[in-house]
């Protein structure tokens, strides 16, 4: 059976399915408004959440806090916003890489943009789980925490840092170099892809 | 000053008046009507591609309607960037191989499915690929099943009439690597069709 003989086949059935469906325009295109409608308020809220995350924790913060120690509440502020701007702009570069993608463009155009973006995500949560101690360190000075004066502000210091210790290690040991070596993979194949020909 | 209920009505009246007979407005609800109206012709005259991607690239019904969901979507979303440069076919086919091989797609039961506003007129079920035993089509399907996602892409641009440079144009890869490809699939899908020879 020959490719281009069956050519003709296919284009029957192309036809064949072009002649037996037909859409039910009017409601289809109420369910496309209503869904595209739908999703910009979804990614707005997820947007809204996300980003002022830090505030709240500040608001918080400020409405439960009886500053007993000015200067450590100052260096703790200071190490909290440092790290949330720090996260924030990793968080808002990678938004505005997102709205770069376009659908129309090519197959290996879109997936090398697709690669680059998934990388970008994975170093910056490196890079958050690799500050995150500051921004905790941040939280206890500001709150002025006796962790080191009691016995049970020491127990609670050294669970926290047990737990986070265990998570940076298994996402930095395991997690994260499976990821970057399958993207560094995908990325090799579409260079390759490129120079081909 | 005091308004009557009269006056209140007579406002609310030239309001709406003025609303209706806005000729901005009006353009651009004009507008969008036949944006609507192209898109949906477009959709329906080319509603073959959308429904072998599905066969090609997702392996249940309810996968292939979720495929066909997002591609929907998506195209309507990218509609206001094709600007007529290239066959509408050809627009459909990159931004719908762009969906189902660049995509991720979470499984959301309760999803709006535009699938629904198809109508099939024989009642069968469009999506299910043709029994491989009883036609060639539905064996040429199984052989391609075994291909690469980026070769049955290719397979599927030649089938349907796709030139070389289309081709390379939808894929993002270059004539050469088109034509190396496209004579290594023919071979290989030869010898899957003709195991005796």
């Amino acid at each position: 059976m020959e490719l281009d003989a069956i050519k003709n086949s296919w284009k029957q059935e192309n036809l064949q399915i072009a002649a037996n469906v037909q859409l039910n325009k009017s409601a289809l295109m109420e369910k496309i408004n209503k869904e595209t409608s739908w999703m910009k308020k979804k990614n707005l809220l997820v947007l809204l959440f996300r980003i002022p995350f830090p505030v709240i924790i500040l608001i918080l913060l400020f409405t439960n806090i009886q500053i007993r120690n000015i200067f450590n509440f100052y260096v703790g502020l200071g190490l909290f916003l440092g790290f949330a701007s720090f996260t924030l702009w990793g968080l808002i570069g990678y938004y505005l890489k997102l709205r770069i993608l376009d659908l129309t463009e090519s197959y290996l155009e879109n997936k090398k943009k697709i690669s680059e973006l998934e990388l970008f995500k994975l170093k910056m949560t490196k890079r958050n789980y690799c500050s995150s101690p500051v921004g905790i360190a941040g939280i206890f000075l500001m709150i002025n925490m006796p962790l080191f004066t009691t016995t049970e502000g020491a127990i609670m210091l050294l669970l926290i840092m047990t737990i986070m210790a265990i998570s940076i290690f298994v996402n930095l040991r395991y997690i994260l170099p499976a990821q970057f070596k399958r993207l560094n993979k995908e990325m090799e194949e579409i260079r390759k892809l490129e120079e081909e020909g | 000053m005091l308004y009557s209920f009269q006056d209140k009505k007579t406002a609310y009246c030239d309001f709406f008046i003025c609303r209706v007979t806005n000729p901005i407005q009006t353009k651009r609800k004009k507008n969008m009507i036949k944006r609507e109206t192209d898109f949906l012709s477009a959709l329906e005259s080319n509603i073959s591609i959308l429904i072998k991607i599905a066969r090609v690239y997702a392996y249940t019904t309810q996968d292939r309607k979720d495929l066909v969901n997002d591609i929907i979507l998506e195209l309507w979303k990218s509609y206001p960037k094709f600007k007529g440069d290239s066959k509408i076919s050809t627009w459909i086919y990159r931004v719908s191989l762009n969906v189902a091989l660049n995509t991720k797609r979470k499984r959301d039961n309760s999803k709006v499915l535009f699938f629904d506003e198809l109508k099939v007129l024989d009642g069968s079920d469009i999506l299910d690929i043709p029994n491989a035993n009883s036609s060639e089509i539905g064996l040429l399907y199984q052989c391609i099943e075994l291909l690469s996602e980026q070769n049955k892409a290719i397979i599927l641009l030649y089938l349907d009439d796709k030139s070389y440079e289309e081709i390379s144009q939808i894929l993002g890869i270059s004539r050469t690597n088109v034509s190396t490809r496209l004579n290594r699939i023919k071979e290989q899908l030869r010898k899957q069709m003709n195991p005796q020879k």
